[in-house]
């Protein structure tokens, strides 16, 4: 039982102290105890894993693959989501030097804003949002202009999206969609409307298109079709596949950021775990079939 | 194929320009496509992970744990951490509020040092050294004080650690790693002591990196957190002591007030870690003392044949009491020059070792190999370099003869 001074208490990131748990996950936490409560709080898929998924798994446990992977993942798993996106959303991202593998879209995310803010950075967030972009933000010293979307039906505008644009030298822009909380999304021509408002402006944008798979509308269309040279494109297996625990997420973006977010992805993990990796590559690769099922 | 424009490019952080990815990486890499080559450069176990182990990650696949973990890891896992740090080194972690399940060894020392860390902080790091806490800290705006101990016989003496904090009193923290990478030197109790006594006198973090805690030869292994718990934050794993580093697990135990900060950079960073590898993590802390024995063993083997072999060449090593690494001063004839002498090694007799300055000031003049790997490999590596030092021996010779 180990007790830390004071005084060397007090010496820590002083930013520290503004930080806090994510809410989600601790409001969670806290109404657990509840007798007879029924949650429907976290956003996670309530499916196991499909057998195939899990079938590969254990095949690269019993073959031994117990070493360090490749940093940026394995290749097959690269190669994987390279044709995942090409087939599903028409994009073109080159397995060899256009696809980092992460610990979840979390990773992604956290190593992307690492990878291009410095404090003071201003970045756009449309709210509601995912708490954790404003969380992420706080620690590195960054600061989010949050820009209220309820008026629009929670969407931004292209209008918006210029107002914000001409009065902050934002650096980027997060965009999540279909979105957590609110489940909207938004059709190819909303996204070519504002593709080309943040065209613009030498501005990064963070597309955290995790949902995508979970259009019950149209089919997703991504922002990085419109906008390929300004995307930081951020998916992964956790939502489509029910394999949250497994931990896949990935970043497509143009080489040169990509060879920076891997500088950050081997100093924070080294690289992901082969059997996740595995798994991984079969759900990107042969489960289509298994995510229509979740309809 | 995305092109990101050069404006947009110049508009990242800037200190991306100061960090370069892993140099023993891309020193593997570049002699990789040496035909024949034996590499002794990675640190990383060539044993495969224990049976009872890979089970127990398979078990947590089957019975679909493939949902969200608790964020700090599972309870089982810590459990069975808290118990190897209290039954192999008599330390006292309390699970649920001083340990974190990390990925790896890697995350517990990026968020440790992001927990502490604010730009213009120094840092003071013993060297020759691991070159990931020198790349955190630059990320991080902090700044790297080197303390060069190869004066020392690579140990840090309690007058250099005294003079370093005098000169800098407001350091924020001191990263110490023993068992060390790349040199294998350990301390004992009386020094780690002397040390602590030291430390003590400061409102200094000590980041103290035992993940080869497991791996020595000549004594049994005393963690710093044994004399200094209030100031420690203590990082291990299971990557070398149970040939696991494909399942990344890392373990950070500290001061509960600390763990609860460093626990929500965790969350930012990653959520939280995979299932199946903490499944088969809480087997190998519970389960596999047997195990490590066995492989501690084998590397105690190739470790003697090795200082032995290379004594016999009238080369120098580094007291090798642990890790699996042994640090060779290299020939006079290539003076400090240890990449001259690593490229000429790895492409006349084909063996490829890790140049000793990738690992920081008084790396200079040595090189590192890593001997997990198999005894064959190791006595193939040695024959070569047995030939190739002949070989150069004669040819200064000849050269003499000439003159
Ligand atoms: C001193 C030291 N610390 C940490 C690590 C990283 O270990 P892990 O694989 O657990 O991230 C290594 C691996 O080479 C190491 O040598």
């Amino acid at each position: 039982m180990p007790e830390i001074s004071a005084t060397l208490l007090n010496r820590i990131n002083p930013i520290m102290d503004t930080l806090k748990p994510a809410a989600i996950r601790a409001f969670d936490a806290q109404v657990s105890d509840v007798p007879g409560i029924i949650k429907l709080t976290i956003g996670e898929p309530d499916f196991d894993a499909p057998a195939k998924i899990k079938a590969a798994a254990v095949a690269s446990i019993k073959n031994n693959e117990s070493h360090y992977g490749k940093t940026r993942g394995s290749l097959a798993l690269r190669q994987a989501i390279s044709d995942f996106l090409r087939r599903k959303y028409e994009l073109d991202y080159s397995a060899d030097s256009e696809i980092i593998v992460t610990v979840g879209a979390m990773e992604a995310l956290e190593t992307s804003l690492r990878t291009i803010l410095k404090p003071g950075d201003e970045v756009i967030v449309p709210t509601p949002g995912y708490p954790m972009y404003l969380s992420i933000l706080k620690s590195l010293g960054a600061v989010p202009i949050c820009v209220n979307t309820a008026v629009n039906g929670f969407k931004l505008t292209p209008q918006q999206l210029a107002d914000e644009l001409y009065h902050h030298n934002a650096k980027a822009i997060i965009f999540n969609f279909p979105s957590n909380p609110t489940g909207v999304t938004y059709t190819a021509k909303e996204l070519a409307e504002l593709a080309a408002v943040m065209q613009q402006h030498d501005i990064f944008v963070l597309a955290d298109e995790i949902y995508s798979e979970f259009t019950y509308a149209d089919h997703h269309v991504s922002l990085a079709k419109y906008l390929p040279n300004q995307t930081i494109l951020v998916s992964g297996a956790s939502k489509a596949y029910a394999m949250t625990g497994y931990r896949v997420g990935f970043v497509s973006a143009p080489a040169p950021l990509i060879n920076e977010i891997t500088k950050f992805h081997q100093y924070t993990v080294t690289t992901h775990i082969n059997s996740s990796m595995a798994a991984a590559t079969v759900a990107f690769n042969e489960c289509d079939a298994a995510i229509s099922l979740g309809d | 194929m995305p092109v990101i424009t050069n404006d947009l490019l110049k508009k990242i952080n800037p200190v991306m320009d100061q960090l370069q990815p892993g140099s023993i990486r891309a020193f593997d890499e570049q002699v990789s496509e040496i035909e024949d080559i034996i590499k002794l450069t990675l640190g990383e176990p060539d044993f495969d992970a224990p049976e009872k182990v890979k089970a127990a990650a398979i078990a947590s696949v089957e019975n679909n744990e493939s949902h969200y973990a608790k964020t700090p890891g599972n309870i089982a896992l810590r459990e069975a951490m808290a118990a190897f740090l209290s039954r192999k080194y008599d330390l006292n972690y309390e699970p649920a509020t001083e340990i974190l399940v990390t990925l790896g060894a890697t995350e517990a020392i990026q968020i440790s040092l992001a927990t502490i860390l604010e730009p213009g902080d120094e840092v003071i790091i013993p060297t020759p050294t691991f070159p990931l806490y020198e790349s955190d800290v630059i990320s991080l705006g902090g700044v790297p004080v080197f303390v060069n101990t190869q004066p020392d016989g690579f140990v840090l003496t309690p007058e250099r650690l005294a003079a370093t904090l005098a000169d800098h009193p407001t350091a924020k923290c001191l990263v110490f790693n023993y068992p060390s990478n790349p040199t294998g030197v350990t301390y004992t109790a009386t020094q780690l002591e002397a040390l602590a006594n030291i430390i003590k006198q400061y409102d200094v973090f000590v980041m103290s990196d035992e993940i080869y805690s497991e791996l020595t030869y000549t004594q049994q292994h005393v963690s710093m957190a044994q004399y200094l718990p209030e100031q420690t934050i203590l990082i291990s794993g299971a990557s070398k002591a149970y040939a696991m580093t494909g399942y990344r697990i890392g373990l950070l135990a500290a001061p509960a007030a600390l763990v609860k900060h460093i626990t929500k950079l965790h969350q930012y960073a990653v959520t939280t870690h995979v299932n199946s590898a903490m499944a088969a993590a809480t087997v190998a802390f519970n389960e596999c003392d047997d195990e490590i024995a066995v492989m501690r063993d084998a590397y105690q083997t190739r470790r003697e044949m090795l200082v032995h072999a290379f004594t016999d060449m009238g080369l120098t090593v580094a007291s090798p009491d642990g890790a699996f690494y042994l640090f060779i001063k290299i020939p006079a004839a290539f003076g400090d020059d240890d990449f001259k002498f690593a490229v000429t090694l790895a492409q006349e007799a084909k063996v490829a070792l890790i140049p000793g300055s990738s690992f920081g000031p008084g790396g200079q003049g040595y090189v590192r190999l890593s001997y997990a790997a198999s005894e064959a490999k190791l006595n193939t590596a040695v024959e070569r370099i047995r030939i190739y030092l002949e070989g150069m021996k004669k040819r200064e010779g000849e050269q003499y003869a000439r003159i």
